[in-house]
């Protein structure tokens, strides 16, 4: 009896050797290298180039920094993305990991030639996250975005995700697109996609190097531009950042902006915007899609130009008839700018149809563009000033006649 | 090693089982993507089905109350035709648990472990099956009970944090019947009727140890109820935070779904809640399954069941590699050939005209009874 009990104890133990040895597919921090951005140029020789950053950790911690580089950036040609990441240690040392990618640059040589295709190793694999933003290099190489360094963040791309998420926020300065909206954009009949533009701006001699985070005004920086617009896969232009503000007003996602509203010649006064609402109606009538837009906002008065008495509802109320004028105007400017220089439904105007007219659109959706472009675009603004910051009457109103 | 003895679930047990058992894989994999926006109305008619479908079982096991379903096989059909359909119902079981172990270790080794032999974790799995077996339907049904609030835990604050997340985007489930009932129905014929409701026939094996015999079709009608309504909810769920498109290209929506959680990123990446659910639905499947045709092997032989749990089981996590070559498939094998040949017969087919041969041959002894007066006609023909 002692001995079938020893046999199988050892049974037990040779079990449990193999339950509890833990994930076979662990790997050490130390064996791990974090990519934190990459870019995507068109290879001279293969398909792609792409560039790939890795962050130098110990350079990022105040107490272990030594005024090393703070990441390392390597570039290899090849014709899948997802080859060249597995090979990248030809010249870098540890397993790269693409988990917290935060930027994808794509060069506009790419966009304008269709290469899009890359996209889908991004949408198929594990390790890629949704959370990184896609953006375009306006008149640069893609792989420069990611060499300029700069004080607060020293990676290029993560201060990048800063900058965009903040400008965003506080202006309305970057569309918001991740990886999922793009693709989900591109197979949409009723939309095309858009990404935020990138450049780089100052002199580009030095931008290589550790020496650029430590001047006051820096010899170069990135910097947004506006917004690429694509037709479907293809890049057909660009729109400036005004541009970036009304598609987010189109998308109902601003969520801060600031406007200056003229009042009279020359003078302006100053609106912020802290709330805002955007409810789009479509409706297919006699063939022509009917775009109705009523976007709603509530501002502050952050100043005036040409002091008007605040302390009255009447100043209230030509203010906001301004500022709705103001807003209108921009809104219905950029829209028709798309329709006639692009013609490409960046907006999802189309997809709206779908929902609320979905018999028109079931017979326009194979040449929706074409329909977007002779759509008829109605602006209803419904501007708001509720407050007007520390004062009431302008200092200007006070000011002793000359 | 343990003789057989008579093993007991309780109702609450037995409710718990049916709704974990439908939810297995149903809720990770999704269904009815072809009808893309309207995939809850077909979940939904295919729930009226499911009801329909436990309650004609219950129906055939009620003829003859005590009885298993290899037992009414045997009455039915007479002991050499029982035993060739015991013999192909083990064949089935045995195949479908191979098959939801499969689907498990793609999960896997798709998601968190894509360098780990997809054997290890088939083989852990069967293990752990084998063991749960070895201790009998009863230790299976007590750790339903104690397993499910994790998982029920786990979809409610799944749900909680994608409303948190504001992921849910209401217009991608319009518009409603954008082309008509035609493609709703489609999900649903034939595929939606064997899996996972069909599937159901594998609980008939387990109905017999339930103890209230008479509350028995309630409570089945209910969980099954249950369970296609929370397979409704978060059909609904995957379309309105993925949309159309993504959904149809994704290979397990609730895993992408809560891909998309990012909560001040700091609730992120919670794929293991995921997995949990999956886990533990696939537990009770391979194991519902394999005790399925473990019963079928003992009718057939009479030797008891437990001597072939190991030797059975490892089988099956051998199967369930070498049923299909790659995860194309074997999604295809699930979609094309198995709801039409194996899930209509089996569960549908088979035991509807066992229905039918019971009912009239207890119609003829009962009169007999009436006439004869003799009693227990039922157990003198076993």
């Amino acid at each position: 009896m002692g001995y079938t009990r020893v046999i199988k104890l050892l049974l037990l133990c040779c079990v449990f050797t193999f339950m509890t040895t833990g994930c076979w597919d662990r790997k050490e921090l130390n064996e791990i290298s974090l990519i934190s951005g990459i870019a995507i140029d068109k290879g001279e020789n293969k398909k792609y180039k792409l560039s790939a950053e890795t962050v130098n950790i110990t350079e990022l911690s105040p107490k272990t920094k030594g005024g090393e580089t703070p990441s390392v950036v390597y570039t290899q040609e090849g014709d899948t993305i997802s080859e060249l990441v597995q090979k990248m240690n030809t010249g870098l040392s540890r397993k790269l990991i693409l988990s917290h990618m935060s930027v994808v640059v794509i060069s506009e040589e790419i966009a304008k030639s269709s290469l899009m295709e890359f996209l889908d190793y991004m949408d198929r694999y594990r390790e890629v996250r949704n959370d990184f933003n896609l953006v375009v290099a306006k008149g640069v190489k893609a792989e420069e975005i990611l060499t300029v360094l700069y004080p607060f963040q020293k990676i290029s791309t993560l201060k990048l995700k800063v900058q965009l998420n903040t400008l965003q926020d506080e202006w309305g300065g970057d569309p918001d697109v991740r990886l999922k909206d793009f693709i989900q954009a591109l197979v949409s009949k009723g939309r095309s996609p858009v990404a935020v533009a990138l450049t780089v701006s100052g002199t580009k001699h030095i931008q290589n190097s550790t020496d650029i985070m430590k001047h006051p005004i820096p010899p170069s920086l990135i910097t947004v531009p506006g917004m690429a617009v694509f037709d479907k896969e293809k890049l057909v232009g660009y729109l400036p950042l005004e541009g970036v503000r009304v598609y987010l007003w189109t998308q109902n996602k601003l969520r801060h902006t600031s406007l200056s509203v003229p009042c009279s010649k020359d003078k302006y006064i100053n609106v912020f915007v802290y709330n805002s609402s955007t409810n789009v109606k479509a409706r297919g009538k006699n063939d022509v899609p009917h775009i109705q837009l009523n976007i709603k906002v509530e501002t502050i008065l952050d100043g005036t130009q040409c002091g008007a008495d605040l302390s009255k509802h009447s100043s209230y109320v030509d203010y906001e008839r301004k500022a709705a004028d103001f807003i209108r105007a921009e809104v219905l400017a950029t829209i028709k700018k798309v329709q006639k220089d692009f013609g490409t439904d960046i907006f999802g105007f189309g997809d709206h149809m779908h929902l609320q007219d979905p018999a028109y659109f079931h017979k326009v959706s194979d040449r929706w563009q074409e329909a977007f472009k002779k759509a008829n675009i109605e602006v209803k603004v419904d501007a708001r000033i509720r407050r007007s910051g520390l004062d009431t009457k302008s200092f200007l109103q006070q000011l002793p006649p000359r | 090693m343990r003789t057989d003895f008579v093993e007991k679930i309780s109702l609450s047990q037995f409710f718990l089982m049916i709704v974990i058992f439908q939810l297995g894989t149903a809720i990770v994999i999704g269904l009815g993507q072809s009808a893309k926006q309207d995939a809850w109305i077909s979940v939904g008619i295919a729930t009226i089905y499911g009801v329909l479908l436990i309650f004609a079982y219950c129906f055939m096991l009620s003829l003859l109350p005590g009885k298993g379903f290899y037992e009414l096989l045997k009455i039915a059909y007479g002991s050499l035709l029982s035993r060739i359909l015991s013999y192909f119902y083990v064949l089935y079981f045995l195949y479908i648990a191979a098959r939801v172990t499969r689907d498990f270790c793609e999960l896997l080794t798709t998601a968190i472990y894509p360098k780990t032999p997809i054997e290890i974790i088939s083989l852990s799995l069967a293990l752990m099956c084998c063991y749960f077996l070895y201790q009998g339907i009863e230790v299976i049904g007590r750790s339903t009970e104690i397993l499910f609030p994790y998982s029920a835990a786990f979809l409610i604050l799944l749900v909680i944090f994608l409303f948190i997340n504001r992921s849910f985007h209401s217009e991608n489930l319009r518009p409603v019947l954008e082309f008509g009932w035609g493609p709703v129905f489609q999900a649903v014929f034939p595929s939606m009727l064997g899996f996972p409701f069909g599937e159901i026939v594998a609980l008939t094996t387990v109905m017999v140890a339930v103890t209230r015999q008479d509350y028995l079709t309630k409570v089945g009608i209910s969980a099954v109820a249950a369970a296609g309504t929370i397979l409704m909810i978060f059909t609904m769920i995957n379309v309105s935070v993925l949309g159309v498109d993504m959904i149809d290209r994704v290979e397990f929506p609730l895993l992408s779904t809560i891909r998309d959680i990012s909560i001040a990123k700091f609730i992120e990446r919670l794929d293991a809640l995921v997995v949990f659910v999956m886990m533990l639905g696939i537990w009770l499947k391979v194991c519902v399954f394999l005790f399925a045709a473990l019963k079928g092997m003992e009718s057939i032989t009479l030797i008891p069941y437990r001597n072939f749990v190991f030797p059975i089981g490892l089988l099956v996590s051998s199967i369930s590699v070498f049923i299909a070559a790659n995860f194309a498939e074997h999604i295809e094998e699930g979609l094309v050939a198995v709801p039409l040949y194996l899930h209509i017969p089996f569960q549908i087919g088979i035991p509807l005209v066992t229905t039918v041969i019971l009912l009239i041959k207890v119609r003829r002894r009962k009169g007999e009874k009436k006439h004869e007066g003799l009693d227990n006609v039922v157990q003198s023909e076993n």
